[in-house]
């Protein structure tokens, strides 16, 4: 059993509760005033029926009365009297003479004995009330309504005309009271049918209560139910956790609003995935500076290092004979020290230490270059096509590091495919812009690109690792088969000519890796396709 | 020969005969009587007797005027005009001229309860009651084997007429029960009361028991009794009664008439009450049939039969 507090504070946290107490209170008051109405006006209108029966019963028992009452026979007064006790609401028959002077009595089996104003306190001014035939006494007691009614004779008028020949109408003759007649008529049957009329007002409204409240926790149900689902997704929303589409299928209001709630949802999702991986290039584009700006720093000092040793190895070497059997170490060393240089080289390069002088290249150029190159190293077992366009994609760089950038790229393509494959090779112009909602794809700035893709079937790259391929110094290949820094140097590289690149990858299917360089000129671009949000 | 001589020449012969005429023509307007005729009503029966004084009162009508205009100073004007007679057709003209002293007033057609009290000298009329004697030599007649009746009357409006009919009655050897109705409601004991009692029941004109209602009552116990109702009008026979002896207004006021014409010749020495003369016997024989009453067949033909 619910505490009132908890009581009211359920009643305080649900909307539909409260539409539904008020409805049962505006229910209740309508259907109790209307109830009252119908009960008011049933009774009105069971009162004038029993007045009006009880009236045109007195007026019969009146008529038909005459001779009984005249002649003063039991009998008479009997046999008219028994068919007005037929009626159902009448309870008594009372007959009396002019002298108010009972002459008979009859009443139904009641809870008590009726008694008639003519033998009361009040007969003489209700007598002398009664003069005509068209008088009648009615009066309403407790228990029922007694209608009296006198028992008129006509007599002819005290003339010649009308004793002896017949002459003058109705209205000359002389009405004169014989006695009285009472019928009362019992309330009870009007108390039955005012319970009746009461009961089935009350039960209709309780039905009408009953079925309005079913009807509104339905339509409430309707409501709220969404509501609360939307609510729910809102609060997971606000602690960060993984929210779903609320499914509501309807074109009303709350199905708007939960369509709305939706796309506000997609909308963040895709912010948010655009901000991580904002954040991520943000986070990789600082590692990368950090690792250059160390790279950069330790370069140096390390070629010095290496030129002192190279130096003393040089001296080395021409102090011992060509063919003493020592001169294999120092050569060792000299190899050693020409890996540790190329290292270097790598690092700075990828730190971007060294300044290259940036010039207008045709990238395609550049490809066919690395292709041959690279087709060179591994025909045996790789097949490099390309689509290239036909028009030149000039772009602002050095020759040398975008020949690095697509050697490192094809390489990498080919150490993935260790049994073979096929590198396919795309290359074309790019009109960035931003979509409806104000995208780019990729985060890549509006602009017109040199567009290369570079796509393998090798085995693909695992998205736990997809995004670290960018990383110095990582690498999937054993120790000693790769520095892990190509790719890095490939990153370094496009970044440095405000290009962009990404990957998409299959495991087991292949890598497409996806280059933006700035064009040159834009008047005269005709891109091949706008790149948009899907 | 000068202007008188020669008027006296052409017209004298005419104002001879002229005035041979004279006393003759004084005398007779000297002798022409005037009646002032005040009238209840117009109806059929009232008209009748007034043409039956007129036949016999050998007078002048001179006006007639409705009752309910006969304001007193009308009344005023008749008295002045110095009539020698005014005659009071009905109860309602009766009672605007009843106490009138100076002239001679004559009634007819007026209800027996209007001449209870004693009459003033100067007032003369024909009642409309039948004579005890005819009344119940009718009865007699159409009911030969009656000996007992039962008298419905008022005592206070009829008392001397019923002591009338209870003495003649008793020289005829017939019982006369006296039934005094002074409220309708006692009829029904009475009735009760004169039971197998009375051969005939004998209905006086009163107003205290003449309803429809308390002739239905009379009808029950005349059916179921077996006792003939004889009364006092045709009205009272179509309805059920047995026989009536209904008076002739035409002869009521041949007889108002002669009264008046005696009247007018002789000093009047007090007021009087003449009942109804001739009458007409009313039957209806199916009534009577459906009761088990034999009435003789010339009486019958005698009679007017209703059926």
């Amino acid at each position: 059993m619910m505490s009132t507090e908890e009581c009211l504070t359920y009643l305080r946290r649900s909307f539909g509760l409260k539409l539904i107490l008020v409805f049962i209170v505006l229910a209740i008051l309508l259907q109790g005033a209307t109830s009252l109405w119908i009960v008011a006006r049933e009774d009105r209108a069971a009162k004038e029926d029993i007045i009006n029966r009880g009236s045109m019963l007195t007026d019969t028992l009146a008529y038909s009365a005459r001779n009984g009452i005249f002649s003063e026979n039991n009998e008479m007064l009997q046999s008219v009297a028994e068919g007005v006790l037929r009626q159902g609401e009448v309870g008594a028959v009372f007959i009396h003479n002019m002298d108010a002077r009972r002459l008979f009595k009859q009443q139904k089996k009641a809870v008590y004995a009726y008694k008639s104003l003519l033998e009361g306190e009040s007969s003489a001014a209700i007598r002398s009330k009664l003069t005509t035939a068209q008088s009648t006494e009615i009066v309403e007691t407790l228990y029922s309504f007694e209608f009296i009614k006198p028992v008129v004779m006509k007599f002819l008028p005290d003339n010649e005309s009308a004793i002896f020949f017949g002459q003058g109408g109705d209205e000359e003759k002389i009405e004169k009271v014989m006695g009285y007649v009472t019928i009362v008529m019992d309330k009870s049957i009007l108390k039955r049918r005012m319970t009746s009329s009461i009961v089935s007002t009350g039960l209709m409204a309780l039905a009408v209560i009953f079925v309005g409240v079913i009807l509104i926790s339905l339509i409430i149900r309707r409501v709220t139910v969404p509501l609360d689902k939307l609510s729910q997704e809102v609060r997971k929303l606000g602690k960060g956790e993984k929210i779903n589409r609320v499914s509501i299928d309807s074109q009303d209001e709350i199905g708007r609003l939960a369509e709305s709630f939706n796309t506000m949802l997609e909308d963040l999702t895709m912010k948010e995935t655009q901000t991580r991986k904002l954040e991520e290039h943000l986070s990789n584009s600082r590692k990368m500076e950090a690792v250059g700006t160390l790279a950069r720093g330790i370069s140096h000092d390390f070629n010095n290092i290496l030129g002192t040793i190279e130096g003393s190895v040089y001296m080395l070497q021409k102090k011992l004979e060509n063919d003493n059997l020592l001169q294999k170490y120092p050569q060792r060393i000299h190899n050693s020290i020409s890996k540790a240089r190329g290292l270097i080289d790598s690092l700075l390069t990828f730190s971007q230490g060294q300044k290259l002088q940036l010039v207008p290249v045709d990238i395609n150029t550049i490809i066919r270059e690395s292709i041959d190159v690279m087709m060179a190293k591994y025909e045996d077992r790789v097949e490099i096509s390309s689509e290239l366009s036909d028009r030149k994609l000039m772009v602002i760089a050095s020759s040398i590091q975008l020949s690095q950038v697509f050697s490192n790229i094809i390489s990498n393509a080919c150490d993935a495919m260790p049994l073979g494959g096929r590198i396919t090779i795309v290359t074309g112009e790019r009109a960035v812009v931003e979509d409806a909602q104000g995208n780019l794809h990729h985060n890549i700035p509006a602009a017109h690109y040199a567009f290369v893709s570079v796509a393998d079937t090798g085995e693909g790259i695992p998205e736990e690792i997809k995004d670290k391929i960018f990383e110095p110094f990582f690498t999937t290949k054993e120790v000693g088969k790769g520095t892990g820094l190509g790719l890095s140097i490939v990153y370094g590289i496009v970044t440095e000519l405000n290009g962009h690149i990404y990957v998409e990858s299959i495991p087991s299917k292949g890598t497409i890796f996806f280059i933006y360089i700035p064009l040159i000129s834009n008047s005269d671009l005709q891109p091949d396709t706008e790149e948009t949000i899907a | 020969m000068g202007i008188y001589s020669r008027l006296l020449l052409r017209y004298g012969r005419t104002i001879i005969i002229i005035a041979a005429f004279l006393p003759i023509i004084a005398a007779t307007s000297a002798h022409a009587i005037k009646v002032a005729v005040i009238k209840s009503s117009d109806i059929k029966p009232y008209s009748e007797a007034l043409e039956g004084f007129r036949n016999s009162c050998d007078c002048d009508v001179s006006e007639i005027i409705p009752a309910s205009q006969a304001s007193p100073a009308i009344i005023e004007g008749i008295i002045k005009s110095a009539p020698d007679g005014i005659l009071a057709v009905g109860s309602e003209a009766y009672r605007k001229v009843k106490s009138i002293k100076t002239v001679p007033v004559f009634y007819v057609m007026v209800m027996p309860s209007e001449l209870m009290a004693p009459l003033p000298h100067n007032t003369y009329g024909v009642s409309m009651e039948m004579s005890p004697k005819a009344s119940l030599a009718a009865i007699r007649e159409v009911f030969p084997k009656t000996e007992k009746i039962g008298l419905l009357f008022n005592p206070a409006k009829s008392r001397h007429y019923a002591f009338e009919i209870s003495e003649l009655a008793k020289n005829l050897g017939i019982d006369i029960l006296m039934l005094e109705v002074s409220e309708a409601n006692q009829i029904p004991l009475l009735l009760n009361k004169a039971g197998n009692r009375i051969d005939l029941l004998w209905m006086t004109p009163d107003a205290t028991f003449i309803s429809p209602d308390v002739f239905d009552r009379l009808l029950s116990f005349s059916f179921e009794n077996k006792v003939p109702i004889f009364t006092f009008s045709r009205k009272y026979v179509e309805k059920g009664a047995v026989a009536s002896l209904d008076i002739n207004p035409h002869e009521v006021g041949l007889q108002a008439g002669e009264i008046f014409r005696t009247a007018a010749n002789k000093v009047p020495k007090g007021g009087g009450k003449t009942y109804a003369r001739g009458g007409s016997l009313i039957i209806n024989s199916k009534i009577a049939r459906k009761m088990g009453i034999k009435i003789k067949n010339e009486v019958i033909r005698k009679a007017d039969d209703v059926d």
